[in-house]
């Protein structure tokens, strides 16, 4: 019995360790980005180093950063990601549900079809894009630039809601349609709910994915007012000089709604399907 | 049923923010040929680069009804990458600023640019602008842009360091590397140096070239009539910069090093001397350093120096009265009056303003070594992109000891010669 | 329990089975408009464009002047006349093994550690995650910092606790630039593998591994024999995502080391920038997408198709 205790407390006490030693080194970067925020332009060029705090915190920065049009820039990288990734998650969700649980011809060919869209090096959208949204008036206009954000999120969108969808038993299904279930209310009151982890980690990773994306946001949105949180950041830095206590605090701003939407939704992971299968 | 609920929810507030894009976008929407005298020009500069130039914006417009000016601001890879796309999109705006030399040049060469020379003969461009600027505004046989910034590069160096260790400012190449010698020896990194992303490596070569080969000889290396490979002057060129690797006169790890880090090194003492342009002053100043602290001096005394301007590029398509609106906005934005007061952006290439701000101390310095030596087209600026390229490198090849000197000169000939057949 | 409830339901569905198919037949037109909306943002926005660059990667152009016809040129210089291209594809395909081997393994474990309940775990799981969140231009600049080799952390550190002779230039060294910029992408990268591991966890029964507990088999042994197989959609998306992303690795090398020293950590992306956007060798840049998207759609498509389980 003893044996056993100890082995358990020794199992525990290693994992502890183990993720004490990955935090330490995954904190140290963080550290950097924190302590520089506290440095004025002065204190961070004064030699000293890059992880010791100044002798006195300049809260400058994130005064600066606050009052500075960072805040506009977040609420528009919010309007956009908000609408941006139900919509996305919706539309993916539906095709995902259509290529696995849907009398349809041809659904693997369809999904290699939509496969394909994650292999494609964003670059090579860019000029066409650029082409069309200009010459029909749609530069500035989130609405182009979420249409083509969900263009670009539903390959991925797709791979992961087929994988869960797949392993939701058909059986499900059945035993609905002879519930007289519609296949609509199939998918959103029955396939939907079972998937929710799938789709907790979908929203967070579409919705970083949206709120951190530059190039196309760089090409499509020109109107300093309109432009969202990355396009802001990079104003922050200057063609010779950069502030790097002011870039600092802008980011760890840009970074508490990320995390946030993150806290919130990773706690889904803990929803098993065992309970949702009944 | 719940679910059902929050999709119609959901459906809602799609729909409502949708509407609401709509709503936004129609204030933002570019209307170009509105009303019927109405001038509406878009320009497109970097973050940051003229100061204030929304104030000077509104000063202008209220005296010039008629007259809008839509400004779109960039960062460095943004601006050149969003000129190109719309380039071959055929969405260039109006007017946008450009470095001057081949990124320039690109724009004019493929007939995108207003081709500004009868404008210039017809109001006296001679008499505006310095002789040099304009010559270097004149690009594939137009006048490619107006200058609006003159831009001079020089060693700028620690007062401090080098009163410490009782060091003269070097006049020669010789003096340089004792200098560097001395520097060295006592711990300090004499020159600050980066391959990555900054063009100081390309920077060096050409002070190099024009060190060994003299204007004439550096002139035609750089357009390409003479052969680089088995060329003296460039084989002398990488060999010294081998040889101050080898010394140890460049901080470690300097070939990915960007400004940043460079920043860091220069500013903490713990580098003595770096490359840089007039620029310097004003960013020493914003990064709260002690301008009193740093120097400059000329590279090699008596050569010419790198200097290269800015300039805005007009569009092609441009009306006449577009381009007189234009010129009268730019002749605003960067008179003496407005540079005063707002963006700083010195030295002038206009002849009518010699204004100098009295904090950048060094400024007057860098100009006037400008005027007395000369002045040569810094590679990165004057060389088409896969040559610059190629000589970057090249030199990191030869300072990772992968490449001699004449093997080095034969990789951009290689380059050249690729160049010169995909025309 | 729910086994037996199924196990019934299947019985009862069986018979009825013929009658739900001939209804369902019907109503099969109504299917497709679950696709459409996909079908149609996806078509206009990647697909139109990537024909497009099928075409003009048959052509020299500088993206503004008259495009000119040259066949497969473009790709005979790339395969047999170009090494940065053969560099770059080396390097991708270090990245891509490296990527497998680290990065999976890394998430996986840190998934597994941070999978069941204890005090603190949602710290730990927004610790490993915050990386991802973060604005990829401050990643960079603060890994620049840490790789610096006169003031930067990783020498720092070294030479305090000794080690002065195992200091190095890192990203200046052509011999191992790649890998440490791999080490700063996997700091970043390594929280999307996480969540997708963790959402896969999430959906094996905890019976079943109570009912492996208690016939007295090793956590190894239920780690392979259930767990994974269990996970295999899971690891079938975080596998294909990470050999896409490890072909297509653009930011994090451009910022850190902007494919040098002398190209040694150039990647396809980087160099497909440079050939369209610095060197203005559109038809050039464009080829180098499609070939990229071919190796690509080899590997993965083929890899999809046969582990995953028919829909």
């Amino acid at each position: 019995m003893m044996n056993k205790a100890i082995k358990k407390i020794g199992k525990k006490s290693s994992r502890y360790l183990l993720l004490f030693v990955l935090s330490i080194l995954w904190i140290i970067p963080i550290a950097t980005i924190v302590i520089t925020s506290t440095k004025s332009r002065a204190d961070f060029f004064s030699g000293i180093s890059l992880f010791e705090l100044p002798e006195t915190i300049y809260w400058g920065n994130f005064i600066e950063a606050f009052q500075s049009d960072l805040l506009m820039y977040m609420g528009n990288s919010f309007y956009i990601s908000i609408i941006k990734v139900p919509l996305g998650i919706l539309v993916s969700a539906m095709a995902a549900f259509a290529l696995t649980r849907l009398e349809i011809k041809g659904k693997k060919l369809t999904f290699i079809y939509f496969l394909i869209g994650m292999m494609v090096p964003v670059q090579i959208i860019l000029v066409p894009i650029n082409t069309f949204f200009s010459n029909h008036n749609l530069i500035d206009s989130y609405m182009g630039l979420i249409y083509v954000y969900i263009a670009l999120g539903l390959p991925f969108a797709i791979l992961v809601l087929r994988g869960f969808f797949i392993s939701i038993p058909k059986e499900i299904d059945e035993a609905a349609y002879i519930d007289g279930c519609s296949k609509l209310r199939l998918f959103f009151s029955i396939i939907l709910p079972l998937a929710k982890p799938a789709l907790a980690s979908l929203f967070i990773i579409d919705f970083l994915g949206t709120w951190n994306e530059f190039l196309i946001a760089n090409i499509l949105i020109r109107n300093n007012s309109l432009r969202p949180a990355t396009a802001g950041l990079m104003a922050f830095m200057g063609e010779h000089g950069t502030d790097f206590g002011l870039l600092s605090a802008g980011v760890l701003f840009n970074v508490i709604p990320l995390l946030i939407v993150y806290i919130v939704f990773q706690r889904y992971f803990v929803e098993g399907v065992a309970g949702a299968v009944k | 049923m719940k679910f059902v609920k929050k999709g119609i929810a959901l459906l809602l507030i799609i729909v409502v923010g949708i509407g609401l894009t709509g709503c936004r976008n129609s204030d933002s929407v570019n209307e170009s040929g509105s009303a019927e005298d109405e001038i509406e020009l878009t320009l497109w500069i970097l973050n940051n680069r003229i100061r204030g130039i929304e104030e000077v914006i509104g000063n202008f417009e209220e005296a010039n009804p008629g007259i809008t000016i839509d400004l779109v601001n960039f960062d460095v890879d943004g601006i050149l990458q969003n000129l190109r796309i719309s380039a071959t999109s055929d969405t260039l705006p109006d007017l946008w600023f450009n470095w001057g030399g081949e990124r320039a040049e690109f724009y004019t060469r493929n007939g995108l640019t207003y081709d500004l020379s009868d404008f210039a003969v017809a109001n006296n461009w001679d008499e505006k602008f310095e002789e040099s600027a304009l010559g270097l505004a004149e690009l594939a046989g137009q006048i490619a842009g107006y200058p609006i910034v003159m831009n001079g590069m020089s060693i700028y160096y620690r007062i401090d360091i080098f009163e410490e260790l009782g060091l003269e400012v070097p006049t020669t190449l010789e003096e340089f590397e004792e200098v560097a010698t001395v520097l060295r020896d006592n711990g300090t990194i004499p020159f600050a140096m980066g391959g990555g992303g900054e063009s100081h490596l390309s920077r060096l070569a050409g002070f190099l070239l024009e060190y060994y080969g003299g204007a004439e000889n550096h002139d035609s290396l750089q357009s390409l009539e003479t052969y680089w490979e088995d060329n003296e002057v460039v084989i002398q060129a990488l060999t010294k910069f081998q040889e101050w690797d080898d010394n140890d006169f460049f901080p470690e790890g300097y070939l990915t090093m960007d400004g940043s880090e460079l920043g860091i090194l220069f500013y903490t003492g713990q580098a003595a001397m770096m490359i840089d342009g007039q620029w310097a002053d004003r960013t020493i100043i914003e990064d709260e350093q002690d301008l009193n602290l740093y120097g400059t001096f000329p590279f090699g005394g008596t050569i010419r120096q790198p200097s290269y301007i800015e300039m805005i590029q007009f569009n092609a398509n441009l009306s006449d009265e577009e381009v007189e609106a234009a010129v009268k906005f730019l002749n605003y934005l960067l008179s003496e009056n407005n540079i005063r007061a707002y963006s700083g952006l010195v030295p002038s290439p206009r002849k009518d303003v010699d204004y100098l701000p009295e904090e950048q101390i060094n400024v007057p310095h860098i100009v006037e070594a400008m005027q007395k030596n000369g002045v040569f087209l810094p590679i990165d600026q004057a060389l088409p992109a896969t040559v610059s390229d190629a000589i970057s490198v090249t030199l990191q090849g030869v300072a990772g000891g992968n490449l001699t000197p004449e093997e080095g000169a034969s990789a951009i000939q290689r380059a050249i010669e690729q160049y010169q057949a995909d025309e | 329990m729910e086994d037996i409830e199924i196990r019934n339901r299947m019985s009862e569905s069986n018979l009825i089975k013929s009658k739900s198919k001939t209804k369902h037949k019907n109503l099969d037109k109504c299917s497709y408009l679950f696709l459409l909306p996909a079908f149609i943002i996806y078509t206009t926005v990647m697909v139109i464009p990537t024909i497009e660059s099928l075409y003009i990667s048959l052509h020299s152009w500088n993206g503004v002047s008259e495009k000119v016809f040259i066949g497969l040129r473009n790709y005979t210089d790339l395969l047999f006349n170009d090494d940065v291209f053969w560099m770059a594809l080396k390097n991708n395909g270090i990245w891509i093994a490296l990527t497998l081997v680290f990065i999976v393994s890394i998430s996986l474990m840190l998934a597994m550690l941070l999978n069941k309940p204890f005090r603190g775990r949602t710290f730990f799981r927004g610790l490993f995650y915050f990386p991802t969140i973060l604005s990829g231009i401050l990643v960079a600049i603060v890994w620049r910092w840490i790789y610096n080799p006169n003031f930067g952390f990783i020498n720092e550190f070294l030479r305090s606790i000794g080690l002065e002779s195992l200091t190095g230039s890192w990203l200046a060294d052509s011999r191992i630039a790649l890998y440490c910029v791999f080490i700063a992408a996997t700091w970043q990268g390594i929280g999307q593998p996480m969540i997708l591991f963790l959402a896969g966890l999430q959906t094996i029964p905890e019976d079943l591994l109570e009912a492996a507990d208690i016939d007295g088999a090793s956590k190894v042994r239920q780690f392979f024999s259930i767990k994974v197989p269990l996970m295999k959609e899971t690891f079938i998306i975080v596998l294909a995502t990470l050999i896409v992303g490890s072909m297509r690795v653009y930011d994090i090398v451009y910022a850190l080391t902007s494919g040098g020293p002398e190209n040694s950590t150039q990647t396809l992306a980087t160099y497909m920038v440079q050939q369209t956007f610095t060197f203005s060798n559109v038809g050039m840049g464009t080829a180098v997408a499609v070939l990229m998207l071919l190796m690509m759609m080899v590997v993965i498509i083929p890899y999809v198709l046969f582990s995953t389980r028919e829909a």
